[in-house]
């Protein structure tokens, strides 16, 4: 089934489906239809009743059943007879209506779909970057604050960065620094920490540093910084498993988009579309008339 | 002798044996003034590093209002944005975050829950009623007869006027309005991913009093498990109340029914023309009692301080001595401008003197009401949380971007006019959470570790204690010291014997994307032996080369702000500052709170950055630069009995 969902082709058949469905609800000849006979069946008395108790929070009676029916039977005459006046015809209320039993039919259609295991595995691939998990750090650093540093901070970090290599790595390097209210050592910081703590272009350098060694300096949103990453998990790509939840969502979504689009695309090429723009009205950029169509068709 | 084995090959571990790793070298205890309970300092560090950014309040086309206004964008959209990604707004603008948010509350009116697309659809729920047709045919016409429609139905809803057949079906107990709602919790659902972004659940309970705004936004701890087993509380009869009373009710039930949490934080005082934070009686009429207290304050920990309609700390005619009281002021009238603003009103609207009456209220019913934490949001009605005010797309979709959008009144009516100028683009709330998961982040809401801001991202840290000295700032894990010493923002101070005054430790690093900082301030409020209020502000902490004396900083910070070119520069002010202050006219016998509120340096305001995009002349009167705000929860002092 799925694999026929994506076919154009079988949305056609089921739009016309959907189509006389509709058209045997709605009633779309301008004869009255169903001649001359009402039918009130067992199922619609049921579903009157059904009706009535949802409002009333009992069943109707006998009386009011009758009523009930009565009513009904009016109703589709009305309608009968209005069709066949066309008074439904370029009524906003009732196109609008019928569109969006168009439009829920369409969803429903499309909602169909499930995924097999290879789409999900393409579609991960296709879209690595925004699975891949955030790299991780363990990091250390000095503050040089440009403030204290008069012409070339950048001169006294390199100062700061000679020093601390020469003091080895038993000693406790945090007095070479600039004070701060930044914490000294991150024991396990994820990207957007980094981002949310010294902003993006830290996080950047950080991730090129060289493992186990002081380097720098190195710049962020409050000056510069001697810096030690220690540790660090670039944040691979996890297998789908893991991230089953997330495809599956994405990957739907991305289905129903493009399937709609598909359809409504399809659904108004099956016409000849005549635009008459008042002079002046169109930029005469790309297609108004299928653009117009399309986009009108597409929900909210 | 640890960092040796922190050799590249550690590089490829799995995470978990990181943050196992011993790494005693680097963080040696300060001598004599190591706090903690075990040798590892790690193992007691069970405090967050850095705050989780939020907006624990933001529409979706589900709102009537914000579909009313134009809103195409749903929940899924505004949680997509939330997390940092691509989204194009209902005008077709692309629009993007600066950075990803961590959270959000998506908090759609509970009221009419989805009928405005059913209004736009002209669904037969809707044509039925004469109200539902017009609004049908004023959307339909579009254009100012859309927005006519749109104000329309606001004024009708807050006006309790509404048909009740067609509202029936956007109300509690018709199938419809809880597929809907259930709808609104799946898109949330999918969106939450522990650790990484938390998709709060929730939505706003819309209480207005003839106009006056009671709004609360309602946020569960609990997941779609316990979300989908209620539907939400509304303000309409007959299941609904606009009585806070009978939303505290609701909430209790929902507790019970589903054995989860819940908790509420109202906003927009400054609308409520004296009805938020009632002193002798509730907008009823009913005088204040022991119930209306204690319900109040177990319900409500927190109170969203600012949003785009304006700022509700303080008002310049509450505290005539607070230089910064007038920041981004809504004060013309109630929420649909029926009724004008009156100076008497004031003291019943705004955070400090609800903060201050509580005190009062607690001598007298014994349980202080008004004891909140305070968080800043957007009320964004465009799906999107914008706050910043070079990013910002407006309080509804009628006001994103677009070179008029600053030349319309924003509201006018008889009894006064507000400009689209003054709209704000505030606000953000900062939680103290140590996980990025719903009951983390509630958790903290619930013990008031949070704080507001009016957009920007800087970090705000407030301890109180009785022991704090400046050498606990120097101890490079100030926050370590602040748990152990003290309790943080939102907190009681511990009871203490003998003399001697509270003391604060108080610091703040500015937004790593964001200006300088000018000073910190503490705000103190408290009771005398008469039942009198108070407040004060002292400067505690200033940008370098300025004074502070008598707890007062005359010299201005600057002003580098280029309204020509947008722009302004970091060369004046601070990027931290930081300090430990002790109150220098404490009395013990007295009830008080003290807060934290950080000043940034002067900025440009959104205004300017629209004439710059534009190329449009800013309108006259417009304020064009403003100075960006922290306030942090209060720490509470309350006199052993």
């Amino acid at each position: 089934m799925r694999h026929f969902i994506r076919e154009p082709l079988l949305h056609f058949v089921l739009l016309g489906a959907a189509l006389f469905a509709l058209d045997a609800l709605m009633g779309r000849r301008t004869a009255p239809a169903g001649g001359d006979e009402i039918v009130v069946s067992r199922g619609r008395i049921e579903n009157l009743a059904a009706l009535f108790a949802k409002t009333w929070q009992r069943p109707p009676s006998a009386p009011e059943l009758r009523t009930l029916v009565d009513d009904f039977v009016l109703e589709e005459a009305l309608y009968r007879e209005g069709k066949a006046l066309g008074v439904d015809v370029d009524d906003t209320i009732i196109r609008r209506r019928v569109r969006q039993k168009m439009e829920f039919a369409v969803d429903d259609i499309i909602e169909q779909a499930a995924p097999t295991e290879p789409q999900l595995e393409a579609w991960l691939a296709e879209h690595a970057d925004r699975y891949t998990r955030p790299a991780r750090f363990r990091f250390r650093q000095l503050y040089v604050n440009p403030e204290l540093h008069g012409d070339d901070p950048a001169a006294d970090a390199r100062a700061v960065l000679a020093d601390v290599r020469a003091l080895g790595d038993e000693a406790d390097p945090r007095e070479l620094g600039d004070p701060s209210l930044l914490e000294h050592a991150y024991r396990d910081a994820s990207a957007q920490d980094v981002i949310a703590t010294f902003g993006a272009p830290f996080l950047e350098s950080v991730a090129e540093l060289p493992i186990g060694e002081w380097s720098g300096p190195v710049k962020s949103a409050f000056g510069l910084h001697i810096v030690r990453v220690d540790a660090r998990d670039p944040g691979a790509l996890p297998p789908l498993d893991d991230v089953r939840a997330e495809v599956e969502r994405d990957w739907a979504s991305a289905q129903r988009d493009e399937a709609s689009k598909r359809f409504y695309d399809g659904l108004v090429a099956r016409y000849r579309v005549v635009v008459e723009w008042p002079q002046g009205t169109s930029d005469g950029s790309g297609d108004p008339g299928g653009t117009a169509g399309t986009d009108g068709a597409r929900k909210p | 002798m640890k960092i040796a084995l922190a050799t590249a090959s550690l590089a490829v571990l799995a995470l978990s044996s990181i943050a196992a790793a011993q790494d005693s070298a680097s963080e040696t205890p300060e001598p004599g003034a190591y706090p903690g309970k075990v040798y590892s300092p790690y193992a007691a560090r069970a405090f967050p590093t850095r705050p989780l950014w939020g907006d624990s309040h933001v529409h979706t086309a589900l709102s009537m209002d914000a579909g009313l206004f134009g809103n195409r964008l749903g929940p899924e959209e505004a949680h997509r944005f939330a997390r940092g990604e691509d989204v194009v707004s209902s005008t077709g603008q692309p629009v993007k975050l600066t950075r990803p948010l961590d959270w959000i509350l998506v908090s759609d009116h509970s009221d009419g829950l989805g009928m405005v697309q059913d209004v736009m659809a002209g669904a037969p729920e809707i044509m039925r009623s004469e109200q539902g047709r017009r609004w049908f045919a004023g959307m339909r016409e579009g254009g100012q007869a859309g927005v006519k429609a749109a104000l329309d139905l606001i004024t009708t809803f807050s006006q309790a006027k509404m048909d009740p057949e067609m509202f029936g079906h956007y109300s509690p107990g018709s199938n419809k309005y809880k597929s809907i709602w259930q709808r609104a919790v799946d898109a949330a659902e999918k969106y939450n991913e522990p650790g990484r972004f938390t998709a709060l659940l929730g939505f706003e309970w819309t209480s207005l009093v003839k106009g006056a705004n009671m709004h609360r936004n309602v946020i569960f701890r609990d997941g779609p498990v316990q979300a989908k087993r209620i539907v939400p509380y509304t303000t309409q009869a007959p299941v609904g109340s606009p009585d806070p009373l009978d939303l505290y009710d609701w909430m209790a039930s929902y507790e019970e029914k589903t054995g989860g949490s819940v908790l509420a934080l109202a906003h927009n005082g400054n609308l409520s023309n004296g009805i938020m934070f009632p002193i002798d009686a509730q907008y009823s009429g009913r005088k204040l009692d022991k119930r209306y207290v204690e319900q109040r304050a177990k319900w409500e920990p927190l109170y969203e301080v600012t949003q785009i309609k304006g700022d509700s700390e303080t008002h310049p005619k509450l505290s005539p001595d607070d230089g910064f009281a007038d920041f981004e002021a809504w004060d013309v009238g109630n929420l649909d401008l029926s009724v004008a603003k009156t100076d008497a009103m004031l003291a019943g609207e705004y955070a400090r003197e609800a903060l201050k009456n509580g005190l009062a209220l607690e001598e007298r019913l014994g349980t202080n009401p008004y004891k909140f934490g305070m968080v800043g949001s957007t009320d964004s009605h465009t799906s999107l949380a914008t706050a910043g005010e070079d990013n910002f797309f407006g309080k509804h979709s009628g006001y994103e971007p677009s070179p008029e959008r600053m030349s319309h009144p924003f509201m006018k009516t008889d009894q006064g006019v507000l400009y689209s100028w003054q709209q704000s683009a505030s606000g953000l709330a900062a939680v103290w959470a140590k996980e990025n998961t719903r009951e983390s982040i509630f958790d903290a809401m619930a013990r008031k570790e949070v704080y507001a801001t009016t957009g920007p991202r800087m970090t705000v840290r407030l301890f109180g204690g009785w022991d704090f000295v400046a050498a606990d700032l120097s101890s490079r894990q100030p926050a370590f010291v602040g748990y152990a010493k003290g309790v943080p923002m939102g907190g009681d101070l511990r009871a203490h014997d003998g003399d001697g005054a509270p003391s604060f430790m108080v610091y703040a690093l500015r937004d790593p994307e964001g200006a300088n900082l000018d000073r910190i301030q503490i705000i103190k409020g408290w009771l005398d032996g008469e039942g009198r209020t108070h407040e004060r502000v002292y400067d505690v902490s200033v940008s370098a080369g300025r004074e502070i004396t008598d707890g007062n900083c005359a010299t201005q910070v600057g002003n580098t702000v280029d309204i020509e070119r947008a722009s302004w520069t970091n060369t004046i002010g601070a990027s931290e500052l930081a300090t430990v202050w002790t109150d220098p006219e404490f009395d013990p016998a007295e009830r008080a709170f003290y807060y934290a509120r950080v000043i940034e340096i002067p900025t440009p305001r959104w205004v300017v950055y629209d004439a710059y995009r534009f190329g449009v002349e800013i309108p006259e009167g417009a304020t064009t630069v403003l100075q960006e705000l922290a306030y942090t929860s209060p720490i509470w002092f309350t006199p052993a009995k």
